[in-house]
């Protein structure tokens, strides 16, 4: 067996856990129990006296039983360095969020028998740097290698999940709802056919028509709610050609919504799918898997680059480049370095093609502060990292050329907004 | 034209180079050491181990086939050399075709002029105990028979060699052999006396009168080279020479190593021993290089 390849939803309320399963390739959730519905609440328990955690429902059993200590809001406490104190012990935020994740990755080995993990994908609302640094460190502690821990946003999962559903499903504009805790959220995918590879675009927004869940436990409240998610249809889904409306989250666990239901299936078909994200994070696992195998699509949505980051360079009497980072890639985990030879130049000039222009822009990154030496006898290493979806970070570093001209090891670093 | 050129793989184990005593990590590295450093390249440059070291460590496996099928054929090495210079790209076509035209000019040469153009060369890098050994086994004839004038421009070269590694009494010996090599070329003959005389000059006379007596073969000769130098020249001509001496020696106390030394006597005292300390490791290594041979 290969390993597992895990896709993890992590929000503040609820998590879940998706698996391929390694014998139908298909994806599974990976449930608490045979009745629940994936939706594991992120809270953990530590049982008094022993030093064992258990998570979900069990957690709050426990808690209520008085056999053990709960701490909940767990994304949270790691986001803002936050501590809880269990039994004189001070848990940090971090630890407390890996004995949980922990504890999700054991179902996963302990349903299918398999302790290696291939891939490991985390799908979060919103890619925080701090909080994506934590998440690898967790997953290594876990026992997964840092390279096979990958990090994933709502709008990259949707999009994962879409693409990997029947065509006909996403022929046109394809619309996702997904109504939880944390906000009522609208992605819209749209696929710019006639390319090639495809353009597979992912646009998100956060809508101010939120409302708390616990309107719903009453008639009224629930009549209020639909009467909203109905206008924001009307608004959001008017005049466009939609193929699929998606309903994901807490909030759409049953059809209460009727007349939103209504107005956003005119013409259209209406998915409910409540484990949308962590299964979108499991196929972008599968994805990972194939890595080298070169995608049909390119992927544009937060978390990914919307440009082609490249470097002109005269090879063979020819003008050519060198691309250091694609469009769709996801800007965490894009890391490039490449080593050149100055033939003349004293600056190191940067193509910026944006998936929106048709024109590039250019970028120039002076190198006044190396030492001079003859033509094509230095060497420089460029290496390239994201700070965001629109911030990258340049190093270069001068290695010199051997023992003929030893480098100075001198490093110019900056920042460009692309 | 953009300036950059994609690297190649840099080797974890290097190609060695005796010649130069560095080891060359990338394919450019030995492109600019066969462009550059042409003077030092010999038959027997393309070996197994440089093979190797394209085939393994460069992964430049297509050049390498083609260097062995060559090499296994009792290939010319200069023809290799240009294979090598054409196919890792490096050179502009210029470039490459200069480079063509010295390689030829090397193979049509012969081994005694190659050696000769090796020799003078090791001078020019300052590498004089090398210099002075391949002298002594070209005057020793050990690479063919050389003519009057190869003689001549021989002892002079291992003179400036010998002169370089402050060993002014062989120096000045060397001088006179190059004089008396030289058939009635009156400027090459007074080029030397010149030199001879700034030999003299360094070297402080009495010094020179003290060593000399030790010398077994040689306290005649010595003689009449500081004659060549000095009595038999006209008085007008010497203090000429002495006005460029003085303007050498002046220029040479402006230097920028002059610079470097009267800046590290400035510092403050731990910067001092650590600026003079450079400076003293920077002198060792030179003069280490200069020495081998």
């Amino acid at each position: 067996m290969m390993g597992l390849m895990l896709g993890i939803d992590l929000c503040d309320d609820y998590s879940q856990i998706c698996c391929i399963n390694p014998v139908t390739q298909k994806t599974e959730v990976i449930r608490l129990s045979e009745q629940d519905d994936g939706l594991i609440p992120t809270v953990i328990c530590r049982k008094k006296g022993e030093n064992q955690w258990v998570i979900g429902e069990e957690a709050y059993s426990l808690a209520l039983c008085g056999t053990g200590t709960t701490v909940d809001k767990l994304i949270r406490m790691m986001l803002y360095d936050g501590h809880a104190t269990i039994e004189n012990i001070r848990y940090t935020g971090e630890e407390l969020t890996g004995y949980f994740v922990q504890c999700l990755i054991d179902m996963a080995k302990e349903r299918y028998r398999e302790e290696k993990i291939a891939q490991l994908v985390f799908t979060m609302q919103d890619k925080e740097l701090s909080l994506m640094d934590a998440l690898v460190r967790i997953g290594e502690r876990a026992g997964v290698p840092k390279e096979k821990i990958h990090m994933a946003s709502h709008a990259e999962s949707y999009l994962f999940y879409m693409i990997n559903q029947k065509p006909d499903i996403w022929i046109n504009r394809v619309s996702l709802f997904d109504l939880s805790e944390n906000g009522l959220h609208y992605y819209e995918m749209n696929v710019f056919r006639g390319q090639r590879p495809q353009i597979v675009e992912t646009v998100h927004q956060k809508l101010e028509e939120h409302f708390s869940l616990d309107i719903l436990d009453d008639d009224s409240g629930r009549k209020l709610g639909d009467t909203i998610l109905a206008s924001c249809a009307e608004r959001l889904l008017d005049k466009k050609v939609v193929t699929s409306v998606f309903l994901t989250g807490k909030g759409f666990l049953s059809d209460w919504p009727q007349k939103f239901i209504s107005v956003a299936g005119r013409r259209r078909r209406v998915f409910s799918d409540i484990n949308l994200f962590s299964q979108g994070a499991c196929f972008l696992a599968a994805d990972y898997q194939k890595e080298g195998k070169a995608s049909p699509f390119i992927c544009l949505c937060e978390g990914r680059l919307e440009s082609r980051i490249s470097i002109p360079v005269f090879q063979s009497g020819k003008q050519q480049t060198v691309i250091m980072a694609e469009m769709g890639s996801n800007w965490y985990e894009t890391e490039a370095s490449a080593d050149f030879i100055l033939d003349g130049a004293r600056e190191v000039e940067f193509w910026v093609q944006s998936v929106r222009e048709r024109e590039k822009k250019r970028f120039i990154l002076p190198l006044n502060d190396f030492p001079r030496r003859p033509d094509r006898a230095s060497r420089i290493r460029v290496c390239i990292t994201f700070k965001g979806t629109h911030c990258m970070n340049v190093k270069v570093t001068d290695l010199g050329f051997g023992e003929l001209f030893p480098g100075s090891q001198a490093v110019i670093e900056k920042e460009f907004a692309v | 034209m953009s300036g950059l050129i994609i690297a190649k793989k840099m080797a974890d184990t290097p190609f060695f180079v005796s010649e130069l005593q560095i080891s060359l990590y990338s394919a450019e590295e030995l492109c600019y050491y066969i462009y550059h450093y042409l003077e030092l390249i010999e038959e027997g440059f393309v070996d197994d181990r440089l093979i190797c070291f394209l085939r393994d460590e460069l992964e430049l496996v297509s050049l390498a086939d083609k260097l062995e099928r060559f090499y296994r054929g009792q290939g010319d090495t200069f023809q290799m050399v240009y294979i090598i210079a054409r196919e890792i790209q490096y050179f502009n076509d210029d470039e490459l075709n200069e480079l063509k035209k010295r390689l030829e000019w090397r193979r049509l040469a012969g081994t005694v002029n190659q050696v000769m153009q090796k020799a003078e060369f090791l001078v020019g890098l300052k590498r004089y105990g090398d210099a002075v050994s391949l002298y002594e086994r070209i005057l020793d004839g050990q690479f063919g028979q050389i003519s009057g004038k190869e003689e001549g421009r021989a002892w002079h070269n291992k003179g400036v060699a010998l002169a370089g590694l402050f060993d002014f009494e062989q120096a000045e010996r060397c001088f006179f052999h190059a004089y008396s090599c030289l058939k009635g070329d009156a400027v090459q003959k007074e080029a030397i006396q010149k030199e001879m005389y700034f030999l003299q000059m360094l070297s402080e006379g009495e010094c020179v009168k003290k060593q000399s007596d030790s010398i077994k073969d040689g306290p005649e000769m010595l003689k009449q080279a500081k004659l060549l130098a000095s009595e038999l020249v006209l008085e007008e001509k010497r203090l000429k020479w002495k006005e460029e001496y003085e303007a050498v020696q002046e220029k040479a106390l402006q230097s920028e190593r002059c610079r470097q030394v009267e800046d590290a006597m400035q510092k403050d005292s731990i910067r001092k021993t650590e600026a003079l300390s450079g400076i003293l490791n920077q002198w060792k290594k030179e003069y280490h290089d200069m020495v081998r041979g």
